[in-house]
């Protein structure tokens, strides 16, 4: 679809540049030659200018490329190895003097998140993963997940936690390995970083500002214009089927990761309305059925969501590698869509029945 | 799943009063982290069973390595816990502390952990000789290595009191003026530090021979003219001039002995990988890179 709108726009803004206009012609007949060579002439004269300058002075000044006359390559010119050597220098320097010991770094569960292996008790207590909410506020369904009260709270228990975490991440590493389009959600504050890391990892999509209601219900009317693009095994852009994407319906992800779900209802009963399944983080208050694969876990606590987030990207990031490693082989993982205009299940763009349309509801 | 029974629920009413400090039960000593740890030495176990070639016996190790460097990090643990500082580097708290008269103590400490743990480094069982091209870099800096290692082990003979004799490789050097040489020696008292971030704190001189009136402050001329860091060196060597190291094995009279028997102990392999001659550089100084703030300390450049 995006293809024809931007084409016409382009083509309105082609036809108001206005024709140039010659106002003045050449009077004189112009030597090629002696300009390529009163150029090489200059050329050399910088070059010589360089050379001296690079005696007299301790700067380093940058040598030029004779055919396009930009500045060389950083490689070439030294900052490459004057970077390394600092490296170096700060590598040899920062370890001398004591060890220190491992600790908590908060920026590591966003740049280096741990992967479903690293998935410990230790982990989800110091993540404070245990921490429910007032007694009063429950919901009885999660008493399953409890473990008991202290001060007040409800604590979840964390084997329960670790437990559901792993099912979680096998499901989410299973929907990537067979080449499903995975969302992350997570739309308070904080979390956006981890949701954007873990959508990289998965090769999905993220969202961490609100959920528009209807995107998936009405995808038809609200992302409709998005751009759609076919893809083969090994996630190369396979030209030439603008015609069937024209008509292709708005895609609906396969799998949703929601880390707060008391916000995101609506998200969810769109997800339970078109059979997508969701994965999300049930604190004590919140309803584990709104989700089909609940962690019982603290989705206060931007540590643990982070841990959690991680350790669902690093799932789908091992999801994602033992596909392309199939598809290496030759082995492709899922069935590949029909891009027919009668592309069965979906709703068509331009026009078909209401059914077509909204979904049987 | 719930497991607070009635009788529980009940006695949860009455108020809680804790009968002991609660900061006791809650972070005793024993459970303190210590997150500053003594460093793992290549040779620790070799140096332990037979000491350091024919310079220190097994004790004297054990008291100028092991312990002493259990003491200064045991020391920066107290220093840094619950603040910034418990998990950084050595480094960089030495190069924070440098100017700060409160923390002159931490700096100290800080300094000496760093300073030790470089002398250290550079000593092996089986150190390995002068090597063609460290050789040429000498005697192209000091006429000869002859020349040279007359000239460093006067210069820490001289020292009265404790410090550290370095060898440094200037990251300015200019080959083509080549009006100062690359290589330099360089004399830090007690616990100062070669470092150029912190050279506030050199202590090139000896206060007790060369303090005279208008020394120090803003218009002294002894003041770095540049920012801090601005003067580029790469500490290559040191030796331990401190009395704990050497005490013990010689007696007072015994430091000329002491310094002959480390010149042979120095494994130069490391000395020159530590001077990084292999890399390109030193023309450009390293202003630009303060200037963009490169890398993961904290604050500029190095």
């Amino acid at each position: 679809m995006i293809i024809r709108n931007t084409f016409l726009r382009q083509g309105c803004r082609i036809a108001t540049i206005p024709a140039r206009q010659w106002t003045r012609c050449l009077a004189t007949e112009v030597d090629l030659e002696s300009i390529e060579s009163s150029l090489d002439n200059s050329l050399k004269e910088t070059k010589s200018i360089e050379s001296e300058i690079q005696k007299q002075t301790d700067q380093l000044v940058p040598q030029i490329d004779s055919q396009t006359h930009a500045s060389l390559n950083l490689l070439k010119d030294g900052t490459a190895q004057e970077h390394n050597k600092l490296q170096r220098h700060r590598k040899r320097t920062n370890a001398l003097g004591s060890n220190i010991a491992p600790h908590y770094q908060p920026h590591t569960l966003v740049t280096r998140p741990p992967s479903p292996s690293d998935i410990t008790l230790e982990l989800l207590l110091a993540s404070q993963a245990h921490l429910g909410h007032k007694t009063s506020h429950w919901h009885p369904m999660n008493s399953r997940y409890i473990f008991g009260i202290r001060q007040g709270i409800h604590i979840i228990s964390l084997e329960v936690t670790a437990a559901h975490l792993r099912r979680a991440c096998r499901v989410v590493s299973g929907v990537a390995e067979r080449g499903g389009l995975i969302l992350f959600v997570g739309t308070r504050p904080g979390q956006e970083r981890c949701v954007v890391k873990a959508a990289e990892m998965a090769k999905g999509c993220h969202l961490f500002e609100r959920w528009t209601p209807g995107s998936i219900t009405n995808g038809v009317r609200l992302l409709g214009r998005c751009k759609t693009k076919v893809v083969d095994e090994f996630d190369q852009n396979v030209p030439g089927y603008e015609n069937e994407l024209k008509d292709h319906p708005v895609l609906k992800p396969d799998l949703v990761v929601c880390l707060n779900p008391l916000e995101n209802w609506v998200l969810l009963h769109e997800c339970g309305l078109n059979a997508i399944p969701t994965i999300g983080i049930i604190d004590t208050d919140a309803d584990p059925t709104w989700v089909t694969y609940p962690i019982p876990a603290n989705d206060d606590s931007l540590r643990c969501v982070q841990v959690i987030a991680g350790a669902l990207g690093r799932a789908g990031e091992e999801g994602q590698r033992n596909r392309s490693e199939k598809a290496m082989a030759g082995n492709v993982t899922y069935t590949p869509t029909p891009l027919t205009s009668a592309s069965k299940g979906g709703k068509s763009r331009t026009g078909g029945n209401t059914t077509d349309r909204y979904g049987s509801q | 799943m719930i497991l607070s029974n009635p009788l529980r629920q009940q006695t949860a009413l009455r108020a809680y009063r804790p009968s002991i400090c609660v900061q006791c039960l809650y972070n005793p000593k024993s459970q303190r982290r210590r997150l500053h740890r003594v460093p793992q030495l290549t040779h620790d176990a070799a140096f332990a069973e037979h000491g350091v070639g024919r310079m220190l016996g097994p004790e004297s190790y054990i008291t100028a390595w092991r312990d002493y460097q259990s003491y200064l990090v045991d020391r920066l643990n107290k220093m840094t816990a619950d603040t910034k500082d418990a998990t950084r580097p050595t480094k960089d708290i030495l190069v924070e502390y440098a100017r700060s008269p409160t923390h002159a103590s931490l700096f100290n400490h800080a300094s000496m952990a760093w300073n030790n743990h470089s002398f250290f480094s550079t000593l092996s069982p089986t150190p390995s000789p002068i090597s063609p091209s460290l050789e040429k870099k000498i005697s192209s800096s000091f006429s000869s290595i002859e020349s040279f290692r007359a000239t460093f082990l006067a210069t820490a003979n001289a020292m009265f009191g404790p410090g550290f004799v370095w060898l440094v490789k200037r990251d300015d050097y200019n080959r083509n003026s080549q009006a100062l040489p690359e290589l330099a020696i360089l004399t830090t008292f007690i616990a100062g530090s070669p470092l150029p971030r912190a050279h506030y704190r050199k202590q090139e001189q000896d206060l007790n021979t060369s303090l005279q009136a208008g020394m120090f402050g803003p218009r002294s001329g002894n003041e770095p003219m540049m920012a801090p860091g601005a003067v580029m060196l790469e500490p290559m060597l040191c030796v331990n001039t401190w009395q704990h190291v050497w005490l013990h094995d010689y007696g007072f009279g015994g430091k000329r002995e002491y310094l002959e028997r480390w010149w042979d102990s120095v494994d130069w392999d490391v000395v020159e990988r530590n001077g990084q001659f292999d890399a390109f550089g030193g023309r450009r100084g390293w202003g630009l890179g303060m200037a963009t703030g490169t890398g993961s300390d904290l604050g500029a450049g190095r």
